[in-house]
Order: C-alpha cells, then sequence, then structure tokens
C-alpha cells in the first residue's frame, strides 16, 4: 500500500532528529546527545517542539525487572521538554532468544511524543530503571539505545 | 481524506534533513552537503539514524543512458550508512518535454531510505553513470532533496 502524504496532513506526532540517547555521566541517568550537534526537534498533535541536548537525565522510576528477563522501555519527551520513561513487558530470556515470545515496543502516554527507547536484557540481577546505574549496575546484563522517528511497528524478535 | 497522523503513529522511513545533494569533488559522482551544516537524519521503518557530509559519497550506477534521453537517479541509504543508486526508466527528452512521456521516480530498494534524486538530461552522447560527468556540455544535471519520493512523476 502506498501512504501520500500529500494531501490534508493533519497533526503529527514524530521524532524528527536522531536524539542519540546513551547513558548519562551520572549515576543512573540518560543524556539526550543528538549528533547534528542542535538537540532534537519533535513534533506533538502537529506542534513542533525543541529539546535541547542534555546530560544527567532521571529516567521515570520504574518498576523492578525480574532477573533473566528482557524489557523495552519508551523514552518520551512532553510538550514542555520532560524526558519519560515507560516500562514495557518483560520476556523471558530463553524465550526470546528461542523464538518462542517476541519484545513489543511499549505504547507511549498518550500526548507525548516517543524519542527513543532503551532495551534491558537483565543477567542474573534484577533491574530498575530510575534506580541502577545503566554501567554499574546490570550486571551480567546488557543495555541497548534506539533513536526512534516513530515506534517501529514491528517487535524485536531478539 | 484528511490523514490524521496524531495518534498510534508506528514505523516510517523518510528522510527529516534536506541533504544537499549536489555534485561531487570528482565531477562523476555526487555528494551530500546537508545545507543545516551537521549532517541528515533519516527514519527507516521507524529508527532514526544520522550520516555526516562526505564528498563522493553518491556513486551513479546502472545502464548507459541513450543519447537525447532523460532519466532520474534515485538516492538511497541503508542503516549502516551506506549509499546506493536507483537508476529509473529512460524517457526521450522531446517526449517528455512534449508531455506525451513522463518521468518516473524509481522505486527505492527495500529497507533503505530515499535521500534525494538527480535527474539527467543526455545531451548528443550517452550517459554512462559513475563514469560521465554531471558537468559540461554533453549533460544537463538537476538534483533533488527528498523527505519521500513525490507521488507524482516529473513532467519535464
Amino acid at each position: 500500500m502506498t501512504f501520500n502524504f500529500n494531501d490534508l496532513v493533519r497533526g503529527g506526532t514524530a521524532c524528527f532528529s536522531k536524539a542519540g540517547l546513551a547513558e548519562g555521566t551520572n549515576d543512573h541517568t540518560i543524556k539526550i546527545a543528538a549528533p547534528n550537534g542542535a538537540g532534537v526537534d519533535f513534533a506533538i498533535n502537529g506542534l513542533s517542539y525543541h529539546k535541547a541536548d542534555t546530560d544527567n537525565i532521571a529516567p521515570t522510576v520504574c518498576d523492578e525487572q525480574t532477573l533473566g528477563t528482557t524489557c523495552l522501555y519508551v523514552v518520551t519527551l512532553q510538550t514542555d521538554g520532560d524526558v519519560v520513561v515507560t516500562k514495557g513487558n518483560e520476556v523471558d530470556n530463553d524465550d526470546l532468544s528461542g523464538g518462542y515470545a517476541v519484545l513489543d515496543w511499549p505504547t507511549p502516554p498518550a500526548g507525548e511524543c516517543p524519542i527513543g527507547a532503551i532495551k534491558v536484557a537483565a543477567g542474573t540481577t534484577a533491574f530498575t530503571v530510575g534506580v541502577d546505574d545503566i554501567t554499574d549496575d546490570v550486571g551480567t546484563g546488557t543495555i541497548t539505545f534506539y533513536d526512534f522517528f516513530a515506534v517501529p511497528s514491528a517487535p524485536l524478535t531478539s | 481524506m484528511t490523514l490524521n497522523l496524531n495518534e498510534l503513529a508506528r514505523g516510517g522511513t523518510v528522510c527529516l534533513s534536506k541533504a544537499g545533494v549536489a555534485i561531487g569533488g570528482t565531477t562523476s559522482k555526487a555528494r551530500t552537503n546537508a545545507p543545516n551544516g551537521a549532517g541528515v537524519d533519516f527514519a527507516i521503518n521507524g529508527i532514526l539514524y544520522h550520516v555526516a557530509d562526505a564528498d563522493n559519497n553518491i556513486v551513479l550506477t546502472g545502464d548507459v543512458q541513450t543519447a537525447l534521453y532523460t532519466n532520474v537517479y534515485l538516492v538511497c541509504i541503508n542503516s549502516a550508512n551506506t549509499i546506493t543508486v536507483v537508476q529509473g526508466d529512460e524517457v526521450l527528452s522531446a517526449s517528455l518535454t512534449a508531455g506525451s512521456a513522463p518521468l518516473h521516480w524509481p522505486t527505492p530498494t527495500v529497507n533503505t531510505c530515499p535521500i534525494g534524486a538527480i535527474k539527467v538530461a543526455a545531451g548528443a552522447g550517452a550517459f554512462t553513470p559513475g563514469t560521465t560527468a554531471l558537468t559540461g556540455g554533453t549533460v544537463t544535471v538537476t538534483y533533488y532533496d527528498l523527505f519521500a519520493v513525490p507521488a507524482s512523476p516529473l513532467t519535464s
């Protein structure tokens, strides 16, 4: 199917700059470091906004993620530039690697723009976004950052 | 029909910066030179990527273009920042200007983002993509920067 943007486009919630999500300098923080060197332009319901590059963003404190699971956390911006992190559904690491389960992207909160996501594959210890440090506390697990234009339509399979 | 983009947008393959496609330092090649001075942000299937400006990073490929014909070359980039070119179907330039044959945009390669296009009108000599210079008396070249592939074909 061809999706024609030409006529009568209204509204729109999307991120127009690669946000460059990464671990923040301070403990348990993240940062926005757009590779364009000029922050992030984004739209919510058709209105455009700008978020400057920012270090040491304290993520929303999420529910604890069980050890041995993988989970996606969607990162959204509000109209005032505040950052919100929303936890998705945990999937057992063995089920994911075995192809028995997929990792669905969380649904962003209404009225906020998804700019990226964090995938946390917890190893032998549980992990709590907003409390634990991405480098120091993930233990045998791994962390992956994604930058969004919009939430991908297909789930992750690994 | 109104197309409401507010809710539950998913995926998306579009170019979010004007790429500034232009002739390269090597005149048979082209380059990206974003006027924002900061490279090009683009999305493939919802994930955002960034490529820095570079010279000679667009190499035209395809069959030899016949003299007196016009063709369009679509510039696409993948998630690894590899740029490829898709050659369209050539049209006799006289038919194009007469309005009897439009010039259709090529279809982008799957899982790449179209960031620009290059229209080449060959003069009295054939045009060999990647070899013939994009300047000089034998060719007329037009550069396009894309958000997405236009819905309508070129008529001139």
